[in-house]
C-alpha cells in the first residue's frame, strides 16, 4: 500500500492523499503528497476514522 | 495545497480534552475531537468543537496598544515594553516591591505561569502574585490539604465511569464539564447509583436515584446530616478510619447533633431524601464524590470542603480506584497555574515562601534573592488598591473586571492605580481600561502545556503562526524581565518546562517526550514514573486522614425584607466565564446571545413577570435589568444568573465577602429583590 501510494503521488495520479500515520503513538490524519514523498512510507491501515475539513 | 493537523488541548474547561487542529495553507480552518484520547475519546463538547473560532476572530487583539491621550493606540513591541519596564521601576523606587501587583492566569500554559511568577518574586521583588484560581478552587486547595495533605482532584476521568456511586453537589457537570459527565452516564449504564445534590433542577437530576434541591448555602448541615445517618446505621468503614485517620472522635461529637429533622429544617431536604442519600453513598462502594463551584464558593468554602473529605473518609473511599473526592476544575489550566506557584503563598509544587529552605532552593535556582513574606491575594489586591498601598497592577490573561465580585466596588479600586497593565488576546472590559495592552498569542499559536482538573500535563502545539504583530505570553515576560534588568534567553517553552520540572517534585520525571499525546499526571517524581491515577493509596499524602469537626454556619447575607429572594450565579452551557472567547465565537454566541434570569412560575405570577419581560434585579451592591426566565429549574425564592454577559453583569450584584481562610468570595449566594421594569419582552424558545 504504501509504495503504491508514493508511486500515486509520485507520477501525479494522485495530488493529495488524505490517510493516517502514527504520531507519537497514535494514528492521526495525514495529508501525503508529493512535496513529502518520505511520508508515504509512514501510511497506516487501521480502525480510526476521522471526517476531514 | 498545503493540509496539516496538529494536536493539541482544549483550553476551555479544565476536563484537558485533545484535539486536532486543521489548518489549511496555514489558516486554522477547524478542530476535531482526537479520537484516541485517554480523555475525550474521541468527543467534544460544543465549546470544544468550536474551539478555531475565537482563535481566527476579527475581533482579536493584533497589536501592543499604549493610551496615549486617552485614548489606546498601536505602537512597537520595543515602545510597550520599555514604557512598562521604566514605569514599573520607578513605582517600584518609589513605592517599594510591594506596591506591584501581578495575576497570573489560568488560561496560559505551565510555562508562562512559572515565569510569571518567577518573573513577580524575582525582578518585581514581591509575592503578591495569584490568580482566578482564589475565585473557584482556593477552599478546595486549603481543605483538601488539610485533610489529605494534598490539594488536588484525588482520583482520574475514566476512573468515575466504574464507581458504584457517584455523589454530585454543586456541580452543573453536564453544562459545564460536559466530558466527565459522559463519564458519570456511562457509569449510570453500568449499574452505578447517583445522587444530585444542587439547589437548582440540573440536567443531571433528572438521571439521578435521588435529587434534591438544598437552600443555597447549606452544605454543611447536609453532609453532616448524611454522615450522622451513616454512623447511627453503623455503615461507616470502621477499620479503614481507625487505620488511617485522625481527630474521630471530635468530629463524631459535632456530627452526633445533626439529626435528620434538624437537617430538614435548615437544608429543606425531606428526611427519607436524606437517608437515601447516606445509605447509597455508604452502601455502593467505591464511590465517588464530584463538586465544582457550588461546594467552594462560599463564606464556609473551606468547611464545605472538609465536609466532603469527611464523608469520604467515613466510607473508606480515598486511596482506591474509582472513590475520591473529585473537584471539577473550572478552566484548562486552573491547576496548572496553582501547581507553577501563582499563589502569593507558595513557590511551585506548593513550597512555602516563607520556609527558610525554599526560598534558599528557589533564590539559588534564580540567582536573586527572593522576598519572604506571603504576598497579597485576588481579595488582598481589591482593599490595597482601595488603601493607595497597590499602585500598579499586571493583569495577565484575567478578566477581574467582569469575574470579582461586587464590580463596582473593583471599579472604584481599579480607578486608584498609577498603573495597568493588561496581556490578553482580546480587549475584555478589564483590557479596555489598561494603561498599556500586550496583544498576547492564542492556544493555537504557541508550545507549551496545560494541567487538566485530574493532575494531567499536556501538550499544547503551535498549529499557526501568531495572527498580526502578537507574541506568546512568555516572550513577552522573558522581554519585560530581560527590559528590567533580569535576562530572560529561553531558546523556547521546552527550556522553561525542563527549568520548572528540575524545581518541582511533582513535576520533576516530565519532559516533552514524554508527555506524548496523553500528557502524564501527577505526581511523577522521576523519569522511569508512570504518573499517578489515584492518590493517597495506601497512606495520605498528610499520614493520617484528618477528621475535621465542622459546624454550619449561615452564608454571608440571607433574604430579609427588603431583599427577599435568594440568588446564585453560575455558568450555562454554550458560554465560558467571561465571555471573551465564546461571545465572539459565532456558533457560541447564536445559543445565548444575552443574560437572563431564572426565576419559577410562582414568583413570576407573583410579581406579573411573563417569559422574555425585563425586570429589574438589585441587592446591596448594585442592580441590572435583563430578560427573565420562567423555570422550573429554580425552586420559589431563588433566582438564577448566568455570570457570562457584561451588558448584565451577574457581578454587579454578588457579595464580596468572603471564606476567613481561603478568601474565596461569596459568589453563589446573596440577597436580592427582583422587580418588572416594565419592558414587555419575546418569551424563551
Ligand atoms: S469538555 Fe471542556 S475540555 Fe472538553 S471540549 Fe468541552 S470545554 Fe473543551
Amino acid at each position: 500500500m504504501r509504495q503504491q501510494v508514493k508511486a500515486w503521488l509520485e507520477q501525479g495520479t494522485v495530488n493529495i492523499l488524505l490517510g493516517y500515520k502514527l504520531g507519537q503513538g497514535y494514528p492521526l490524519p495525514c495529508c501525503f503528497t508529493k512535496e513529502n514523498l518520505d511520508e508515504a512510507a509512514e501510511l497506516i491501515a487501521g480502525r480510526a476514522r476521522y471526517f476531514l475539513i | 495545497m498545503d493540509y496539516k493537523i496538529i494536536s493539541s488541548t482544549c483550553s476551555y474547561c479544565g476536563c484537558g480534552c485533545g484535539v486536532l487542529f486543521q489548518v489549511m495553507d496555514g489558516r486554522l480552518i477547524d478542530t476535531l475531537p482526537m479520537k484516541t484520547h485517554p480523555v475525550n475519546e474521541g468527543k467534544l463538547c460544543i465549546k470544544g468543537w468550536n474551539l478555531h473560532e475565537h482563535v481566527v476572530s476579527d475581533k482579536r487583539l493584533t497589536s501592543p496598544m499604549l493610551k496615549k491621550n486617552g485614548q489606546l493606540q498601536e505602537v512597537s513591541w520595543d515602545e510597550a515594553v520599555r514604557t512598562v519596564a521604566d514605569r514599573l521601576t520607578s513605582i517600584i523606587e518609589e513605592h517599594g516591591p510591594d506596591s506591584v501587583g501581578v495575576l497570573a492566569s489560568a488560561k496560559v500554559t505551565n510555562e508562562e505561569n512559572y515565569l510569571i511568577q518567577k518573573f513577580t518574586r524575582a525582578v518585581i521583588g514581591t509575592n503578591n502574585v495569584d490568580h482566578c484560581a482564589r475565585h473557584c478552587h482556593s477552599s478546595t486547595v486549603v481543605g483538601l490539604a488539610a485533610a489529605f495533605g494534598s490539594g488536588a482532584m484525588t482520583n482520574s476521568i475514566a476512573e468515575i465511569e466504574d464507581a458504584a456511586c457517584i455523589f454530585i453537589s454543586g456541580s452543573n457537570t453536564s453544562a459545564c464539564h460536559p466530558l466527565i459527565a459522559r463519564r458519570v452516564f456511562k457509569a449510570k449504564e453500568k449499574g452505578a447509583k447517583l445522587i444530585v445534590a444542587d439547589p437548582r433542577n440540573i440536567q443531571l437530576s433528572r438521571f439521578a436515584d435521588v435529587a434534591v434541591t438544598q437552600r443555597l448555602g447549606s452544605d454543611v448541615a447536609m453532609l453532616n446530616g448524611m454522615m450522622h445517618i451513616i454512623l447511627k446505621n453503623d455503615w461507616h468503614a470502621k477499620s479503614y478510619v481507625e487505620e488511617r485517620c485522625e481527630e474521630f472522635d471530635a468530629f463524631k461529637a459535632v456530627v452526633e447533633a445533626y439529626t435528620p429533622d434538624k437537617v430538614e429544617a435548615i437544608t429543606g431536604i425531606a428526611q427519607t431524601d436524606l437517608k437515601k442519600m447516606a445509605e447509597l453513598y455508604a452502601t455502593n462502594t467505591p464511590a465517588s464524590i464530584i463538586y465544582a463551584m457550588g461546594i467552594t464558593q462560599h463564606t464556609t468554602g473551606v468547611d464545605n470542603v472538609k465536609s466532603c473529605c469527611n464523608l469520604a473518609m467515613l466510607c473508606g473511599n480515598i486511596g482506591v480506584k474509582s472513590g475520591g473526592v473529585n473537584p471539577l476544575r473550572g478552566q484548562n489550566n486552573v491547576q496548572g497555574a496553582c501547581d507553577m506557584g501563582g499563589l502569593p503563598n507558595v513557590f511551585p509544587a506548593y513550597q512555602p515562601v516563607n520556609v527558610k529552605a525554599n526560598n534558599e532552593k528557589f533564590a539559588k535556582a534564580w540567582g536573586k534573592d527572593l522576598p519572604d513574606q506571603i504576598g497579597y491575594t485576588i481579595t488582598d489586591m481589591t482593599q490595597a488598591m482601595l488603601d493607595g498601598k497597590l499602585k500598579a497592577l499586571y493583569v495577565i490573561g484575567e478578566n477581574p473586571k467582569m469575574s470579582d465580585p461586587d464590580q463596582n466596588h473593583l471599579d472604584k479600586a481599579l480607578e486608584k492605580l498609577d498603573l495597568l497593565i493588561c496581556q490578553d488576546i482580546f480587549l475584555s472590559e478589564t483590557a479596555e481600561k489598561a494603561d498599556v495592552l500586550f496583544a498576547a498569542a492564542s492556544v493555537a499559536e504557541k508550545d507549551g502545556t496545560f494541567t487538566s482538573t485530574e493532575r494531567r500535563c499536556l501538550r499544547v502545539r503551535k498549529a499557526i503562526d501568531p495572527i498580526g504583530n502578537v507574541l506568546a505570553d512568555w516572550e513577552i515576560i522573558a522581554k519585560l524581565s530581560t527590559a528590567m534588568g533580569y535576562e530572560m534567553n529561553y531558546a523556547g517553552p521546552e527550556a522553561i518546562f525542563n527549568e520548572m520540572a528540575s524545581v518541582t517534585p511533582s513535576y520533576a520525571g516530565m519532559t516533552y517526550e514524554r508527555l506524548g499525546l496523553d500528557g502524564l499526571q501527577w505526581p511523577c517524581p522521576n523519569t522511569d514514573h508512570p504518573g499517578t491515577r489515584f492518590l493517597h493509596k495506601d497512606q495520605f499524602t498528610r499520614g493520617k486522614g484528618l477528621f475535621h469537626a465542622v459546624e454550619y454556619l449561615d452564608p454571608a447575607e440571607m433574604p430579609d425584607d427588603e431583599y427577599p429572594y435568594f440568588l446564585t450565579t453560575g455558568r450555562m452551557f454554550a458560554h465560558f466565564h467571561t465571555g471573551t472567547m465564546t461571545r465572539v465565537s459565532p456558533h457560541l454566541n447564536t445559543e445565548q446571545k444575552t443574560g437572563y434570569v431564572e426565576i419559577h412560575p410562582e414568583d413570576a405570577k407573583a410579581l406579573a413577570i411573563n417569559d422574555g419581560d425585563a425586570v429589574k434585579l438589585a441587592t446591596r451592591r448594585g442592580q441590572i435589568e435583563l430578560p427573565a426566565r420562567i423555570s422550573n429549574k429554580v425552586k420559589p425564592g431563588l433566582l438564577f444568573v448566568p455570570f457570562h454577559f457584561a451588558e448584565n453583569s451577574a457581578n454587579i450584584l454578588t457579595n464580596s465577602a468572603f471564606d476567613p481562610i481561603a478568601k474565596i468570595p461569596e459568589f453563589k449566594v446573596c440577597a436580592v429583590k427582583v422587580a418588572p421594569a416594565g419592558v414587555k419582552g419575546t418569551p424563551h424558545v
